[in-house]
């Protein structure tokens, strides 16, 4: 994995071409990052505070009831 | 099953993307779970406003929004957390092959404007039409597509990714690699 600190990327608009339209692969790369990136987040567990917090449903549903 | 209880058990299949729409917007992972949890609260306490049978996706991901913009709006800043100021300092490229690094490519996206990383979470990850994440950003379905689009142009330079590069395939191993941000 290569990264390079406190430099411009290589293809940042300095290089004289247009801003071209992304590319079918360009795409592709992207969504499937995305969808990899947005993937490990959903496979986290859910913190319990928040079904808890949930759990107020049920207890205002008894309080109409 | 009644109403309340369908409304919690669709909410409650809705915490994984909701938490990443969250981790989109705010890069922290505990900020994005306090965005979370703020918009529980509020959905929770205007349930009854929500009708039953129209889009509850649509509505938890709206209320998420505004209230990370309102919060936005408040601080005056756009998220200087650490891990958004090391972000920016960092510049990343391809791999030889035109393949990206998960990590690398997280970064990068870290680097985009709010706007952009939204737009490209709900149409390129989480499955929303261009007409739901028109919805959820309050603007018309052309505005939403040109913006996935300069976002995909923005990304691309960001990656530093050339016209003529082919590839993305994304190493096995960043499969198992944990803690995204998305």
């Amino acid at each position: 994995m290569d990264t390079i600190v406190g430099s411009k990327p290589p293809h940042s608009g300095g290089n004289g071409k247009p801003p071209g339209k992304s590319s079918a692969t360009h795409k592709s790369l992207i969504t499937r990052n995305l969808k990899l990136a947005f993937g490990q987040v959903t496979s986290e567990k859910v913190p319990d505070r928040w079904l808890e917090l949930l759990d107020q449903l049920d207890k205002n549903e008894d309080k109409k009831q | 099953m009644s109403a309340p209880q369908a409304f919690k058990t669709e909410l409650i299949e809705l915490l994984p993307s909701l938490r990443a729409f969250a981790r989109s917007l705010a890069h922290n992972a505990a900020q994005a779970d306090d965005l979370v949890q703020d918009t529980l609260v509020k959905a929770l306490a205007n349930v009854d406003r929500f009708e039953p049978g129209t889009n509850l996706r649509a509505w938890l991901f709206t209320i998420l929004r505004n209230h990370y913009y309102s919060q936005l709006r408040k601080s005056k800043r756009e998220v200087e957390d650490a891990e958004g100021r090391h972000a920016a300092r960092i510049a990343v490229r391809p791999e030889q092959d035109g393949s990206v690094d998960l990590e690398d490519f997280k970064v990068a996206f870290a680097q985009l404007a709010p706007d952009h990383r939204e737009v490209l979470t709900l149409v390129g990850a989480s499955g929303c039409s261009y007409e739901e994440a028109a919805a959820i950003c309050g603007c018309a379905v052309g505005t939403i597509k040109s913006r996935v689009n300069r976002a995909r142009r923005k990304l691309s330079d960001i990656l530093g990714l050339d016209d003529e590069e082919s590839g993305g395939v994304v190493p096995e191993a960043n499969l198992l690699q944990e803690n995204a941000s998305v």
